[in-house]
């Protein structure tokens, strides 16, 4: 809509001030997609650090046998936000959001999102959905205590009574339309908002990875959002759904919500190989290894993602192993390509450890090991034994941990300057990745071996006699030590802000179109871009020497086809 | 479908004064702006330089929407695979709806662009060989602020409130919701920011 010509063109004395506007109403009314981008990032960091919270106090609880540090109740309260805010209000957001609202129309060169107010209602929705869902805490009952995945007929009026779930429910309901409103937003900007010469194949990786991911949600979230209805409508108007007693099938909600709860592991996990695949390039000072095989590798990964949803259901017994096991586990091929191609990235090439790449290898390190156990639970009899199990929840941390803190604090580090003009303190950032990578490894190699012990998830309270204390001492050592991290974070930022180091426009010497301009961008991002004649428009111009090496694209004289590989020169 | 193959073709850039294009392209916005020099080291020759001459002949030049949808195309044919395959070895009726579904989310999309794009002429952002002054013209409008967005939230936030607390909830955030349907349109109207 806001391609048209929709309104009488300002009256010029507005133009000018734009950029020096600040303040609360600057902020409340604001549709610059980099002021969004931002109240995003910030946002999703607070909720990750209220998530994380809840994740300390769950850590506490499990560190001595016999605990009542809290009541199983709280701790049912604790394990459910601690899930819903990390995956729902952290990591999908932090990215899909908050990232993709900053960057990608910077690297498709862009002035600003294709809808500009429903991407400020996207993040009103968002916010407001957020307050919500922590405020659940406050009301009689407390919160929503069914666990993230709310199964059915746990979550029915019955055995979850009171507010607190139905505040959860209609939170969801505001995250899930922010989600599919950025999702509209981002696939409109890339696809009719990119510069001339900017074709879909020079897009950089991270604007792929958004484009398929903003495809993903809108495949995803539309059935959550369905299913939420259900479940409200069930909880009030007793339409009996997914109860049994009323001829309903409580199946039926698990088949709904994996339908949206696998693809949006991968809208978790996309983006953040999006944000992977662009540093790797830039601090490995070599071309991204097989573009198009990225591509096609994120693409099928996304088709795949959502043919696997009853692998969560395996032990329901009511779901066609055979099917749902092979699909999964080809997702390790796609996911195969995505490791060659970044490996081959950095083979022989002149590797910077900046602090961004430091998180970025972290990530491969970290996720590696996740994606593998993921194969161990894609064959069912392994899934039986470890269903349930801490074996389970070690492998799902290692996955999102490794793509939303490692990936998401490698693209932060990344594009830091570009945001704020100001460059952060590299020692602390690499201080915080050095913590945050030990307290990883501490935290979910005990949880590994407490699964396959037998220790059940879920449960606030064992006995010594259980054989599980010292691993989960060592667990909760781990997760504290992730936690404490932060504080290196936490203070990069400080000192940052209160002794700015100015960034430059390029300061990691990167390829894409949003080092182009100034750091931060102006509004509307752009006084001029250069010429855009591959997917690296910003190093052919600042290396038109190199350019023209690495290219050898279309040697006129010759002529190899369209593609022009320069196979026949 | 047969006349466009999706073959990229191998012509030279098509400026962009076709009927069905939209009007103009980048960069009217940073041509509203006071113009500067180029703040990024290295681009301060004339920001339209090529990189290199001899890249420009032979370039491709993709139908207009073409890879885009392909991409939906491809979530379409997908999952009408998949489903065939799910449905032929389980019977499953939930997940086999969800999954025709999802075709039809791809197939619909899919379809129309490739269809418009069928219709138009290429734009300066499906050719590699474009230069970026083909671009030039308005892109659009973009509001840089509007208090409707915040209204709108704040109201559809009371308005869920409503299914929780009582229907009070929901007079007020109906309230905000239509004051902020009839703010949104007058905005339009008045050229005015809040």
């Amino acid at each position: 809509m806001t391609l048209l010509a929709e309104r009488r063109p300002a009256a010029p004395h507005e133009e000018p001030h734009e950029e020096h506007r600040r303040g609360l109403l600057y902020w409340l009314t604001s549709t610059d997609h980099k002021v969004i981008g931002k109240n995003y990032l910030v946002t999703t960091t607070i909720f990750l650090l209220c998530g994380g919270l809840m994740a300390m106090f769950i850590r506490v609880q499990l560190f001595w046998p016999n605990s009542h540090f809290t009541t199983q109740e709280t701790f049912n309260q604790l394990f459910t936000m601690h899930g819903t805010v990390m995956l729902l209000l952290f990591a999908g957001p932090f990215a899909f959001a908050g990232f993709a609202n900053y960057i990608v129309p910077l690297q498709v060169g862009a002035p600003d999102m294709a809808f500009p107010r429903l991407n400020a209602l996207s993040y009103w929705l968002f916010l407001s959905g957020g307050i919500i869902m922590l405020s659940s805490f406050l009301v009689a009952g407390g919160a929503a205590s069914f666990g993230w995945t709310a199964y059915a007929p746990l979550s029915d009026s019955l055995n979850s009574p009171g507010a607190g779930a139905d505040l959860w429910v209609v939170s969801l309901f505001l995250t899930g339309f922010s989600a599919i409103f950025s999702g509209i937003n981002l696939v409109a900007t890339t696809f009719a908002l990119r510069a001339p010469g900017m074709t879909m194949f020079r897009l950089p990786i991270f604007t792929w990875n958004m484009l398929v991911t903003a495809i993903l949600i809108l495949i995803a979230f539309p059935v959550l959002t369905s299913a939420l209805v259900m479940l409200y409508f069930d909880r009030h108007f007793h339409t009996h759904i997914f109860e049994v007693a009323g001829g309903g099938a409580p199946i039926l909600w698990q088949h709904l919500f994996w339908f949206f709860g696998h693809p949006e592991v991968y809208i978790l996990a996309l983006p953040y190989f999006g944000i992977v695949s662009d540093i790797i390039p830039v601090f490995s000072r070599r071309p991204l290894f097989g573009y198009r095989g990225m591509v096609f590798a994120t693409l099928t990964i996304a088709g795949l993602s959502t043919g696997v949803w009853a692998h969560h259901m395996f032990t329901t017994g009511v779901v066609l192993l055979p099917f749902f096991s092979a699909m999964t586990m080809l997702i390790a091929v796609p996911t195969g390509i995505k490791f060659f191609s970044w490996i081959g990235t950095m083979w022989r090439g002149a590797i910077q450890f900046k602090s961004p790449m430091v998180w970025a290898v972290g990530f491969l390190v970290v996720f590696l090991a996740g994606g593998l156990s993921g194969v161990i639970l894609a064959s069912p009899p392994l899934d039986f034994y470890t269903n349930n199990t801490y074996f389970i929840v070690a492998h799902f941390h290692e996955v999102l941990i490794g793509t939303t803190i490692f990936g998401g604090f490698a693209g932060l580090y990344f594009w830091y300057p570009k945001m704020t003009g100001r460059m952060h303190r590299e020692w602390l950032a690499n201080a915080h990745f050095g913590l945050a990578f030990i307290g990883f490894w501490l935290q979910t190699t005990p949880q590994y071996v407490a699964g396959l012990h037998g220790m059940p998830r879920r449960i606030a309270i064992y006995q010594p006699s259980d054989g599980w204390t010292s691993l989960n001492r060592l667990s909760s050592i781990g997760a504290w030590c992730i936690g404490a991290s932060f504080l290196f974070f936490l203070w990069n930022m400080w000192i940052s802000w209160r002794k700015p180091v100015p960034a430059g426009s390029n300061p990691w010497d990167a390829g894409s179109l949003e080092w182009a301009t100034s750091s931060p961008p102006p509004h509307h991002n752009f006084h001029s871009i250069p010429p855009i004649r591959s997917e690296r428009p910003v190093w052919d111009a600042n290396h038109p020497d190199l350019a023209e090496l690495e290219e050898p694209r279309i040697p006129a004289e010759v002529g190899s086809g369209p593609s022009g590989n320069g196979h026949g020169s | 479908m047969a006349p466009d193959d999706g073959t990229p073709e191998d012509a030279g850039p098509s400026p962009g004064e076709g009927p069905l294009r939209g009007a103009g392209r980048h960069h009217s916005v940073a041509a509203d702006e006071p113009t500067a020099s180029h703040p990024v080291e290295g681009l301060k020759s004339e920001p339209h330089h090529r990189v290199s001459g001899h890249y420009h002949s032979q370039r491709k030049v993709w139908k207009g929407y073409r890879v885009e949808a392909w991409v939906y195309l491809g979530v379409a044919a997908f999952f009408v695979v998949v489903c065939a395959a799910y449905w032929f070895t389980s019977k499953e009726r939930a997940g086999s709806v969800m999954l025709i579904l999802t075709a039809f989310l791809g197939f619909l999309p899919g379809a129309y662009l490739y269809w418009w794009g069928g219709h138009m002429h290429p734009r300066p952002e499906d050719s590699e060989a474009a230069e970026l002054e083909e671009g030039a013209g308005t892109v659009g409008a973009f509001p840089s602020s509007s208090i409707w967005p915040f209204v709108m939230g704040t109201g559809a936030a009371f308005t869920c409130l409503a299914l929780v607390f009582g229907a009070w909830w929901g007079v007020l955030g109906g309230a905000l919701v239509v004051g902020c349907l009839v703010g949104y349109t007058l905005e339009s109207r008045r050229g005015g920011y809040v």
